[in-house]
């Protein structure tokens, strides 16, 4: 039988990433101490940046969104204004 | 009286004196020595330091390094010089296990948790190793990463600071933005729904048409220095009509967004995560393809890096004890990890203790 290393180069020379992915995953009980903390390392680390994008995507988006209604509600005041004119016969100056 | 208060003086003087000995701080030397974890810190401060007097072609110091390596491979007796080198590595495995236990408090489970629910793969993990026993696993990575990659590291520490300093707000956000999605039309029973039916597949070209119009959206916004400066160039209804128009559509497609992405959709998530913030998307050290190598390609490369030495040495490798065939190991290790020069942490730790521990099982 192949050692759990043999595997890995197979894995890691003809499949996916996330083929490599679910190889360290599901033979995780495996391998010895050492490899796991590295295992647990990288996955975490991975973890942090995509938390940390979802974080920040969201309050960007959220930012978006107010910034959105701001200008709408501005357009909305600026086209009863100028709706008002039209009807009071005011001619824009502007 | 006075004898007496004298006495206690000095014995009070050596026991601060003891307290900031080295030994009496751990890590100790010995301890380090003893210790697997430490000693690869150890032993990666010296690949360091080797290969900055590579750099500066400094023979002699390179020499220096490498047999105090050697020494404490066999574990020779050790110079007085070399004990006071080893005083300064402590000093820096001190503060690489220092800087790691400060961001493992920050690492309480609920804060794992959400990192976790941000990843699949980490998810995983965590449901093996149980998540009380997350920080054990972490310590001596986060350590080595202080040490290999010190830039790495702080930026690791910041992002996890900025998650745990917004975990109150997160709820906040997630309910607002809950709330604007169905304020721009996407009822709640249908978000439920969307997250329930999405495939990967839809997710994709759902987001990516939406991030298209969102970008969009995002240059409109940020292309005008005030918001108030862009409503008074507009002079006409119409184009007052219609910039209304756009909006409203544009109010739409973000809810829709929202629906379709924000929530629990972790591949969608992480596809408009990854898509719109690009310039923060982590350095993951090498890129993936880098490291396709096949089993057959590392025999090839330690047969002839064998070869080689055997030859230089004019041994065959049974002649070899136990520590000459350690050392030997280590140098390929080393030679490896110098091909990818300074690039740190990711896939590259685990593909260069899988090459570790493979060239450990072949021989």
């Amino acid at each position: 039988m192949e050692n759990i290393y043999e595997e890995f180069f197979k894995i890691l020379a003809e499949g996916s990433e996330e083929d490599v992915r679910n190889f360290l995953i599901e033979n995780f009980d495996k391998f010895p101490e050492n490899v796991k903390r590295d295992i647990v390392g990288i996955f975490f680390e991975e973890a942090v940046d995509l938390a940390y994008a979802t974080l920040k995507f969201k309050e960007r988006l959220l930012e978006t969104v107010i910034e959105l209604e701001k200008i709408k509600r501005a357009l909305e005041d600026r086209k009863r204004e100028l709706e008002l004119k039209k009807e009071l016969g005011i001619e824009s100056e502007e | 009286m006075v004898i007496e208060r004298y006495r206690r003086r000095v014995e009070q003087e050596k026991i601060e004196q003891y307290q900031q000995h080295l030994e009496s701080v751990s890590p100790s030397l010995r301890e380090i020595l003893a210790d697997p974890k430490l000693f690869g810190l150890l032993d990666l401060l010296l690949e360091q330091e080797y290969q900055k007097a590579t750099k500066n072609q400094d023979e002699q110091d390179k020499q220096k390094i490498q047999t105090l390596r050697e020494k404490l491979l066999k574990r020779e007796t050790l110079a007085k010089n070399d004990f006071e080198k080893l005083k300064n590595y402590r000093d820096k495995i001190k503060e690489a296990v220092d800087a790691s236990k400060e961001v493992l408090k920050l690492l309480d489970p609920k804060t794992i948790e959400i990192i976790a629910g941000s990843s699949e793969s980490f998810k995983q993990l965590v449901e093996i190793i149980d998540i009380k026993n997350v920080p054990k696993f972490l310590e001596a990575y986060l350590a080595r990463l202080y040490v290999t990659a010190p830039d790495k590291f702080i930026d690791l520490r910041g992002k996890i600071e900025a998650i745990k300093q917004a975990e109150t707000e997160l709820k906040n956000i997630d309910n607002e933005l809950k709330a604007k999605c169905i304020e721009y039309g996407i009822p709640e029973p249908e978000i439920a729904k969307i997250y329930e039916e999405s495939k990967e597949d839809e997710i994709r070209r759902l987001v990516k048409s939406r991030l298209n119009i969102f970008q969009r959206i995002y240059d409109y916004i940020t292309g005008e220095k005030i918001t108030t400066e862009r409503v008074k160039e507009l002079n006409k209804i119409n184009e007052v009509a219609n910039k209304l128009q756009q909006i409203n559509e544009n109010l739409k497609a973000i809810g829709e967004m929202i629906a379709t992405v924000v929530f629990e959709t972790e591949k969608g998530l992480d596809f408009a995560s990854k898509a719109i913030y690009g310039e923060i998307k982590s350095e993951i050290g090498v890129d993936f393809k880098e490291l396709q190598y096949s089993e057959e390609e590392l025999n090839s490369e330690w047969e002839e890096y064998i070869t080689e030495q055997l030859a230089n040495q004019n041994k065959q490798w049974n002649q070899l004890n136990a520590q000459q065939k350690n050392l030997l190991r280590q140098e390929f290790i080393r030679r490896k990890r110098k091909e990818f020069g300074n690039k740190g942490g990711g896939f590259l730790e685990v593909f260069l203790k899988m090459i570790e521990e493979w060239v450990n099982t072949k021989l």
